[in-house]
């Protein structure tokens, strides 16, 4: 989260400080990509790429604080998702034979950027588990930042059903995790591999 | 009392709603303890950000240019994360903004545009003056000669030149019939089969004079040193004396040469200025005149053009 500077930034973004952008960007494009990847892992980055096109081409007209802009984003997101999910439908691929992970080429630094990350993909791998929409709520409340108001307006939910979705996230969350018990929590997380 | 224990799932919840929402919100200070595990898998996911999810920033940036939305910064000062060249803070603070990418220049102003505009301009100018003229004149080629030789002076000297036969190269002469090509004529003013005859001379000559709006004043002088070198001489009552056989159903009340009264003849001459030797050199020039057979017969000359003994 920005915080107080966000107002300074975004008039500053809507003026042409690339400087300024990049605070934004960087901000919220690591939320973005970890939600996307819960919800739509397979092009995860090709929808956030149309999702920055379309807010880039909205920025100059944007009017709100920062949770607005979150909400904003998210919401574009989310319909980039859809899009794409009706767009795979009706033209499907064909996948390329799956590489394995012996022959990926890595560099130097892979396993440390992987001991690093290790957490997060951790974290994600097990809000995967859950069902989707209670996944999604939780990757909003939490990743996002969006409060429960917003959420639900953005998914076309009441409140209640959102937190309501959200509170059984968690509570799914908590019996799944000891059900991973004889493995090492990661980092302190209680996250297990 | 009871002889056994409760099974494990009986009792008060470990946590309520309240710990759920201070858990989603982060505050992760008094919640339960079956919830740190469910904390710290969130705290994972607000975890900062990792090398891969910051690649699209060089996209994301483009598009932001592509849109104008970043030109003003750049302008402004050197871009903030890339310099390719080291200079002290105090030089970097003054120095003039920098210039926009070169694609970004050419797309908005091409190159070629700035040179091509006055070329354009010098075309369409031109193409103006040609239909202008040719409005005027009726005659296409009468008004490309004009046009050159009001655009080179010494184009005119060069064909007045030409026309006095000191070139040998065959000349172009322009009519109102159109353009023309005449070998050069001797002194004797013998003109060739197919190229115009005296009587078209002359009443080409004569329709301009009396008719000033159709034909352009090149085309009429071109006729008249035509004319000037068939009669023998530039003086105008010459040309006139000569061509008044075929002319003269254009001039009915004109006056046979000789008489007191002054013929039309064009401005720039002297009406009667110059009358010496006119006989001699009409019957020259009729000498060597073609049997054109346009000729009309003159009652008061004996020598007239048109009346001699040539078939």
């Amino acid at each position: 989260m920005v915080g107080e500077d966000f107002a300074a930034l975004l008039a500053a973004a809507q003026c042409g400080s690339e400087q300024a952008f990049s605070v934004l960007w960087r901000d919220v494009n690591p939320a973005l990509l970890r939600y996307l990847r819960v919800v739509a892992a397979e092009h995860a980055e090709d929808v956030a790429a149309e999702t920055w096109v379309q807010v880039v081409r909205g920025l100059p007209r944007f009017t709100g604080d920062e949770a607005a802009w979150r909400a904003w984003l998210f919401t574009t997101a989310r319909r980039r998702m859809l899009d794409q999910v009706r767009l795979r439908k009706r033209h499907p691929s064909e996948p390329l034979d799956e590489i394995s992970p012996m022959d990926i080429p890595r560099t130097a630094d892979a396993e440390q950027l992987a001991m690093d990350n290790m957490a997060t993909e951790a974290a994600m791998a097990l809000l995967s588990k859950l069902p989707e929409q209670q996944a999604e709520v939780i990757f909003l409340r939490v990743v996002a930042g969006m409060d429960t108001e917003a959420v639900a307006e953005m998914l076309g939910r009441s409140p209640g059903a959102v937190r309501v979705a959200a509170h059984r996230g968690l509570k799914k969350l908590a019996t799944l995790l000891p059900g991973e018990a004889g493995h090492a929590p990661v980092r302190g997380t209680g996250v297990t591999l | 009392m009871p002889d056994s224990f409760p099974p494990p799932g009986w009792g008060p919840a470990p946590f309520d709603e309240r710990d759920l929402d201070a858990v989603l919100a982060g505050k992760t200070a008094d919640i339960p303890v079956p919830l740190c595990p469910v904390a710290d898998v969130l705290t994972a996911l607000r975890a900062g950000p990792a090398p891969a999810e910051l690649y699209g920033e060089a996209n994301a940036m483009a598009e932001f240019r592509a849109l104008g939305l970043g030109q003003a910064e750049r302008q402004a000062g050197p871009a903030p994360t890339m310099l390719l060249e080291a200079l002290p803070d105090g030089q970097r603070a003054g120095r003039p903004g920098r210039h926009p990418a070169r694609h970004r220049v050419r797309r908005r102003h091409p190159v070629g545009r700035a040179v091509l505009r006055p070329a354009v301009l010098s075309a369409f100018a031109a193409a103006a003056v040609i239909v202008l003229a040719v409005l005027v004149t009726g005659n296409f080629a009468a008004s490309f000669r004009d046009i050159a030789h009001m655009a080179s002076p010494s184009a005119g000297t060069r064909s007045s030149a030409s026309s006095t036969g000191r070139s040998s190269a065959p000349r172009v002469e322009t009519t109102s019939a159109g353009l023309e090509t005449t070998p050069p004529q001797s002194a004797a003013g013998s003109t060739a089969p197919g190229q115009p005859t005296p009587s078209e001379i002359c009443r080409a000559y004569y329709t301009g004079i009396k008719h000033p709006g159709l034909s352009a004043w090149a085309t009429q002088e071109s006729l008249l040193e035509q004319l000037a070198k068939l009669a023998g001489g530039e003086n105008w009552l010459q040309v006139y004396e000569y061509c008044l056989p075929y002319v003269k159903d254009l001039f009915p009340y004109a006056p046979a040469p000789g008489q007191d009264q002054e013929p039309a003849g064009p401005p720039h001459s002297a009406p009667g200025s110059q009358d010496n030797g006119l006989g001699q050199q009409a019957g020259a020039a009729a000498s060597s005149r073609p049997s054109s057979g346009s000729g009309t017969a003159s009652d008061s000359q004996g020598d007239a053009p048109g009346s001699g003994s040539n078939p």
